[in-house]
């Protein structure tokens, strides 16, 4: 175990350092809507592709995957390159969505969709479904940082202060200059997540005699788990069940995709994705030699999500090192938790309060600012309720926002596409999704699950589009953003 | 500008393409040719290394033409 005032300690510091970062951010801001939530469009592609990594690999990464590494092995890594592929939908939709937003000044990716299909009302579908299967989401964060610090101290630091300490970092850095201190502290604690995770892992190999060591360990000890299946987790539904809707989270992902309006310029974005590839791939392959580097410092655990507090309190990891890659989680969850909060509070400020309630900037920024500590709040309530819909709608995130898909991908290539088409489609997939994983109980690792949910989704988008016409005051995309993308010899 | 000049680069066909193979040998290399024999070594982690790999060099490559 880790003494509790030790960790007090190191958060103190990180929070600190945190908060010099967001007080400078702060001065830079200027107090406009586009400044407040998109950083004035003119981040540099280093820190927007550090920001856009260190939000899209969450707690998840450290605690969850590398759980799946400990209980099901290599399929894990699959599983997580799947989705790492999924990064290739940038090349032909990060230069739409950017061009979009700036040629008619788009602030949230709902409002982008619902201005193309000439719609409030599916901006603000869109709006309603990313709530709805988000926030669970934070709270999922939130109860990560819980189960870590109360893991490593042995419960000396109750869920309650976990959770709280969480809850007071992520809404400050997201409220006190909005993109501007998310995306600089964001760049900074991944850089404590990248640089934490190559120490632990050096550490626990090192502790297990070496690589030589660790790789025939592996190959001794545990050989199942470096074959797919492997040991029974990851038998092909259950990863085609998980890799799917994953694969489409950065259209799917407001939080990620919103990221793509922040840029200054085409090089900008060409190097904020190299970014996150590089990032993506070091970090996925951290998390899952941290898994099976637990395979053998801490076996036979019950709980594989505890794999990761085990190990770090087993000894094997010098305490210094236990305490940055307790610092490099609880920047994960923080940085995934305040850019939710700020796409969240943007789409809040956009899409669903009346234009005439809120006309100026100041009310806009005020009414998103009020949403952040809502949804900060609501998750920080629910990660120490423990409530099991919560849990479930978490769990369901990925397949559940699959339902934006259809329209996102219509709204580029489809001039046919309606707003009728677009509505019916989320409102059906995101009821079927519901219907069959709360009311039915079908289970995320079946694929039945996010199959169905595409498959009504994407039907129900197409059919009801070819039966209604598009609104007159529909954009089209297509033909507007042709000779731009020509111009920038995008595909 | 013509029309003409409105035609996106040439290349996105052969490079969706690669896109799709890349993803589809995700689910069977793993599955259909070197998993199931109940020890494979570091074969499958050797072929997940190389597939990461060659996601950050197609994605490298769809980008390496934009121009500002």
């Amino acid at each position: 175990m880790i003494s509790a005032p030790l960790v007090w300690s190191v958060i103190a510091a990180f929070a600190a350092l945190g908060f010099v970062i967001a007080w400078r951010a702060a001065r830079a801001n200027t107090g406009t809507v586009g400044d407040y939530y998109l950083g004035g469009r003119n981040v540099g592609g280093m820190v927007a592709g550090l920001s856009y990594a260190a939000t899209t690999y969450s707690a998840f990464m450290l605690v969850v995957l590398t759980g799946l590494t400990y209980r099901g092995g290599i399929g894990a890594l699959g599983f997580e390159l799947i989705y790492f592929a999924g990064l290739s939908l940038l090349v032909i939709f990060a230069p739409r969505f950017w061009l979009a937003a700036r040629r008619w000044g788009f602030v949230s990716p709902a409002e982008m969709i619902g201005a193309r299909y000439g719609s409030r009302a599916v901006a603000r579908i869109m709006a309603a479904i990313s709530l709805v299967f988000l926030l669970p989401y934070c709270t999922t964060q939130m109860a990560g940082i819980g189960l870590l610090l109360s893991g490593v101290t042995g419960g000396e630091i109750s869920l309650f202060q976990a959770v709280a300490t969480g809850a007071v970092l992520a809404m400050f850095w997201a409220l006190l200059a909005g993109l501007r201190s998310v995306a600089w502290t964001d760049a900074a604690l991944s850089v404590v997540m990248m640089a934490s995770g190559i120490l632990a892992v050096g550490f626990a190999i090192s502790a297990l005699g070496g690589w030589s060591d660790f790789v025939a360990g592996a190959r001794e000890q545990t050989p199942e788990w470096l074959d797919q299946p492997g040991p029974g987790l990851w038998s092909l539904p259950t990863f085609f069940a998980l890799a799917f809707p994953w694969f489409f989270f950065v259209l799917s992902n407001p939080q990620v995709s919103q990221r793509l309006f922040i840029l200054q310029d085409f090089r900008a974005m060409r190097r904020m994705i190299l970014w996150v590839l590089g990032f993506g791939l070091a970090f996925t392959l951290i998390s899952v030699i941290w898994g099976f580097a637990a395979l053998q410092l801490a076996p036979d655990l019950d709980n594989t999500s505890n794999a990761t507090p085990a190990l770090l309190s087993s000894g094997a990891i010098p305490v210094w090192v236990a305490l940055l890659l307790i610092l490099g989680i609880l920047s994960a969850a923080i940085s995934t938790l305040d850019s939710i909060a700020l796409t969240v509070g943007a789409m809040v400020a956009r899409d669903f309060v009346r234009r005439e309630r809120a006309p100026s900037d100041a009310r806009q920024i005020l009414t998103g600012r009020v949403m952040m500590v809502l949804v900060v709040l609501f998750a920080s309530y629910f990660a120490l309720q423990q409530a099991a819909i919560v849990q479930q709608l978490a769990a369901l995130s990925a397949a559940g926002l699959l339902v934006t898909v259809p329209p996102i991908i219509g709204a580029f290539f489809w001039r046919r596409g309606t707003a009728a088409g677009a509505a019916t489609g989320m409102l059906g997939g995101g009821a079927v999704a519901v219907w069959m994983a709360i009311v039915q109980g079908v289970s995320v690792f079946d694929p039945v699950l996010p199959l169905t949910v595409a498959a009504v989704s994407t039907a129900a988008f197409i059919v009801v589009s070819l039966l209604t016409r598009p609104a007159e005051a529909a954009l089209d995309f297509q033909g507007e953003l042709r000779a731009d993308l020509a111009r920038h010899r995008a595909w | 500008m013509t029309s003409a000049d409105h035609r996106p680069p040439a290349g996105r066909a052969v490079w969706l393409a690669a896109v799709a193979l890349l993803v589809l040998a995700g689910f069977i290399v793993p599955y259909g040719i070197l998993g199931g024999s109940g020890a494979p070594g570091l074969t499958l982690a050797l072929f997940w290394l190389i597939f990461g790999l060659a996601v950050v060099v197609v994605i490298a490559l769809g980008v390496a033409r934009w121009r500002d």
